[in-house]
């Protein structure tokens, strides 16, 4: 479904090169096979909207969660207790204007510093702390099932920093809550590789991978991390992949 | 929580700090796969996107500025609510003043 994009000119702009580059790279990738480029743009258009809606509707959602939160009182890292709402809190989840201004003044400004393999949020001047509070604002929408707001709370965490294996499994979770499971298993992929320690990722995976009709991909994933247990002896975790295994070889879901 | 950083791999990691062990457990204790049950629903499959975006903003391009002028915009809407909600101007910038009735 096609979301409604506000116009804004460094949107239009920034699409507009986005676009290029993309049709040029499909061209050729399919040099051989002539691919419809009026079709392929509009989707592509499409999807960089609703790419763009979901990062506004996200940051406006986590701030509004943090907000909620604190008057609720539940108390999150730095909120202050009981209905009282620290503004200070709240304000450090906005960029600072120190960094817009830059931002704003020089067209460059974000291609250098993405280029330099620096994540965004330092780019807009938010704090790690920041940040963190709006993982936790995703992880409480996601712990009330409030499955489509967090998917968007953690789109924006991802944009903001993509290298946090955390942020996809989040989003992961979410997707998987939403059916979107070839979404899902492409971000648990990604939460795999970034943190290839982390079983909680591996088992999420297998999951999702479940849920598509892969079972046997899933199995194969969770036979080789217990052979790896098995190895280095690792008693908990080779149990606890067992119990999932386990559970795996009983689902009988079908796509 | 450590950040990598993509294409500096000398670089010191970027480090987040701990969140409070409540709320770290709390993405693991909603979404165990050992404890939860698997839905037992059909499931069908989601068309798989065109290209996943998101993964794409990590590196540079113009994407990178879709990106951040989304999350300005976003923003400045989510600091108007905060303002609004909270009484207190745009969170000091410059204040948000009440209307009397009948004040255009």
């Amino acid at each position: 479904m096609q979301q409604k994009v506000p116009w804004d000119p460094t949107f239009e702009e920034s699409v507009s090169q986005f676009e290029e580059q993309a049709i040029a790279a499909q061209v050729h990738v399919e040099s051989l096979h002539p691919f419809d480029r009026e079709l392929f743009s509009t989707q592509l258009r499409e999807q960089l909207g609703g790419f763009y809606a979901d990062i506004q509707k996200g940051y406006e959602i986590l701030v509004n969660t943090v907000m909620d939160l604190s008057a609720e009182g539940v108390g999150l890292a730095g909120m202050e207790p009981a209905g009282k709402l620290s503004m200070k809190t709240v304000k450090h989840l906005f960029p600072s204007q120190e960094a817009l201004d830059k931002f704003t003044q020089d067209e460059n400004y974000a291609d250098r510093w993405m280029e330099e393999g620096k994540p965004l949020y330092e780019l807009l001047g938010l704090t790690t702390q920041a940040i963190a509070t709006m993982y936790e604002a995703a992880c409480h929408l996601l712990d009330t099932d409030k499955d489509e707001a967090s998917r968007c709370g953690f789109r924006l965490l991802l944009v903001l920093a993509p290298h946090m294996a955390d942020f996809w499994m989040g989003y992961g979770v979410s997707l998987i809550r939403l059916k979107k499971l070839e979404e899902a298993i492409s971000s648990l992929e990604r939460a795999v590789s970034l943190d290839p320690n982390s079983v909680q990722a591996l088992l999420l995976l297998c999951r999702a991978l479940a849920e598509a009709g892969r079972k046997s991909e899933a199995e194969a994933k969770l036979s080789t991390r217990l052979d790896e247990a098995a190895r280095t002896a690792d008693q908990q975790l080779y149990d606890l992949l067992e119990s999932a295994r386990f559970e795996l070889s009983k689902f009988a879901g079908t796509v | 929580m450590s950040i990598p950083i993509s294409g500096q791999p000398d670089a010191v990691p970027k480090k987040i700090p701990e969140l409070p062990s409540e709320h770290k457990a709390l993405l693991g204790r909603r979404v165990s796969w050992v404890k939860g049950k698997l839905p037992e629903e059909e499931k069908k499959p989601e068309k798989v996107e065109l290209a996943h975006i998101s993964h794409v903003v990590g590196q540079s391009g113009p994407i990178a500025r879709v990106a951040a002028t989304a999350v300005i915009i976003g923003a400045h809407r989510a600091k108007k609510q905060a303002a609004e909600r909270s009484g207190e101007g745009v969170l000091g910038q410059h204040s948000v003043k009440k209307k009397e009735p009948g004040e255009v």
